[in-house]
């Protein structure tokens, strides 16, 4: 059994908001209602400003506490290879998970619409689903969340489960650069331009995640609730290769 | 309502909103003699001639003994102790120590005292036993294996909501909130002396502290809409209104800012027309673009992304940049 997990090298980070991008196209999302998202944020103030931005998809914890604070038990975590999925059919919209995720990763778009106009006006949707968008992912699979969001429940990211389930079994890495494995990368990993996240099993010692991220020390963000992300953040060694960092780091030096 | 209901009409009285009403408490004084009310247990040979018969006096809220002694002009107007009260099912055995409509008197006698009533024509108990064989059975039996089971309930609630909604929901019932409250307040004003204004015990004071983040959650949660917010072109806040506030608190312990003070004792001079409470600019946020009025730069959402990444990149043990020589004005709101 797999147990797959991330890792986002945050010096390699430009930014550039491709696996937002890929992740809203790959999972039909509302515009500004994407899974994985980029946070970009200032510090200081006029002049002395700095453009800071971070990565942020869902942890797809071992412990999650959106698992734990579900009272349909819509949320759940996947054994056979360790994804946090969503079964639309059971979830009553309580929004409880939202309240518990440290990580601020799960989505309820039955409110006003981030980006206006409403594209839901546009492609109206005749089922229970929020829109009818005029391409759909061939997948759809209500019962682990994939699939367009229907009204009514609370969405998460996937893993692309639709996609790295069907990896060969006994993989360590799905690598985009191995053409006989990219079809089974998850969409932001697969167009990550500067290459800054990889995609693998935990569970196997030899794999080229585990070895990152104990050579370059992977951290998982919030580690003090308990969740166990399985998403690990590298930064630091050298002098960042970020222009955002770089200073910070040649700080941290002195 | 379900078979184990009694009719006491507690519910109604207890309930902050008046959303529940029980039939049986609109109740008109008679014309002459004594006012006095009786319970619905009581066989009507036992009651004296003209008692008015309510199901039971424990539901009888302040605003109909305010009117009624206001009706009344001068008259006292008694409510029968039977003494049967406490073997009565509508709740009296739970606390047989005190008359179920003991507190309600105690309220009214306090407003009344207030507005300056003379103490003959207050409200009161008066003692007038009766066998408690006498008392009349069968207002509803307490039927508890019928009732809805908790797990029931639930499961037919997440049924209903698994169903796609259809069709346009029903119209919400007219806006009963406050009624109770202002007929209240329109039977003392009757009964004060001209020119004497009402007590203030019925006018909460509420402030709100500088930390007020305008949440908003304080005026969703107000049962009787006397905390609103409000909003307009460059502003918004809380609007509230003393007199509609029944001090029940709830604002004030569910402000995640503790920015609220309540006090219902009257003792706090506040204005009795509504007022504006606070006032919120509304600013643009440099992040998003989102209007909001936070009282630092950033909206609520950006400050919530900005510090998990800050936490994030505090994780790998950087500080924050400080290089700013400047104090930053986002840390210093916060």
């Amino acid at each position: 059994m797999a147990k797959w997990g991330m890792v986002i090298d945050l010096d390699k980070c430009t930014g550039c908001q491709a696996c937002t991008t890929a992740c809203a196209m790959e999972n039909n999302r509302l515009p500004g209602e994407n899974w994985q998202d980029v946070l970009f944020y200032h510090e200081g103030t006029y002049p002395n400003v700095k453009l800071m931005w971070f990565p942020r998809p869902c942890m797809h914890c071992e412990n999650p506490s959106c698992v734990s604070v579900c009272p349909t038990k819509a949320t759940y975590k996947d054994p056979d290879g360790g994804f946090v999925l969503m079964d639309y059919n059971k979830c009553i919209g309580c929004k409880y998970c939202q309240v518990a995720c440290p990580y601020g990763v799960r989505f309820y778009v039955d409110e006003k619409a981030v980006v206006q106009p409403d594209i839901r006006g546009v492609f109206p949707s005749e089922t229970d689903r929020q829109w009818d968008p005029p391409y759909k992912g061939p997948q759809d699979d209500p019962s682990r969340g994939i699939g367009i969001q229907p009204h009514g429940v609370v969405s998460k990211c996937t893993f692309c489960y639709h996609k790295v389930s069907k990896a060969p079994k006994g993989v360590a890495d799905l690598d985009e650069d191995i053409p006989e494995l990219k079809e089974y990368v998850p969409a932001c990993v697969r167009v990550c331009a500067p290459k800054a996240r990889f995609f693998g099993d935990l569970d196997q010692p030899n794999s080229n995640v585990n070895k990152m991220i104990a050579d370059k020390r992977g951290v998982r963000l919030k580690d003090e609730t308990g969740n166990k992300p399985q998403v690990y953040y590298l930064s630091g060694g050298a002098t960042a290769s970020v222009p955002s960092l770089r200073s910070m780091s040649d700080s941290d030096k002195g | 309502m379900v078979s184990g209901c009694v009719d006491c009409g507690r519910c109604a009285l207890a309930c902050p909103t008046e959303a529940l009403s029980v039939p049986g408490f609109d109740i008109t004084p008679t014309t002459s003699g004594m006012i006095s009310i009786d319970c619905w247990r009581v066989p009507p040979r036992h009651s004296p001639s003209g008692a008015m018969r309510v199901p039971c006096l424990g539901g009888l809220s302040t605003a109909v003994l305010a009117e009624l002694t206001a009706e009344a002009e001068g008259r006292p107007v008694a409510l029968l102790d039977r003494g049967f009260c406490a073997r009565c099912q509508a709740g009296g055995s739970k606390h047989p120590d005190a008359h179920p409509a003991e507190t309600v008197i105690d309220a009214i006698q306090r407003l009344l005292e207030d507005c300056g009533v003379a103490p003959t024509t207050w409200p009161r108990l008066v003692a007038l036993p009766l066998p408690a064989t006498r008392m009349v059975k069968g207002m509803g039996e307490p039927l508890l294996e019928s009732r809805v089971s908790r797990r029931a309930l639930f499961t037919g609630q997440a049924l209903r909501t698994s169903q796609p909604a259809s069709g346009p929901r029903a119209a919400p019932p007219a806006q009963t909130t406050g009624l109770g409250r202002q007929r209240l307040l329109a039977a003392l004003q009757r009964l004060s002396a001209a020119e004497q204004p009402l007590p203030a015990r019925l006018f909460p004071s509420l402030t709100a502290g500088s930390d007020c983040a305008d949440h908003g959650i304080c005026a969703s949660a107000c049962p009787t809409g006397a905390l609103t917010g409000y909003a307009d072109d460059t502003a918004r806040g809380l609007h509230f209104d003393a007199a509609a506030c029944i001090a029940c608190d709830l604002c004030t312990r569910l402000c995640p800012e503790q920015a609220l003070t309540l006090d219902g004792s009257g003792e706090t001079a506040t204005e009795r027309t509504p007022q504006r409470l606070t006032r919120h600019a509304i600013r643009t946020c440099p992040e998003c673009g989102a209007e909001h009025s936070n009282p630092e730069p950033v909206c609520p959402a950006c400050r919530r992304d900005r510090d998990f990444a800050r936490s994030a990149f505090l994780a790998f043990g950087r500080q924050p940049p400080a290089s700013s020589p400047q104090p930053d004005a986002g840390e210093a709101g916060s």
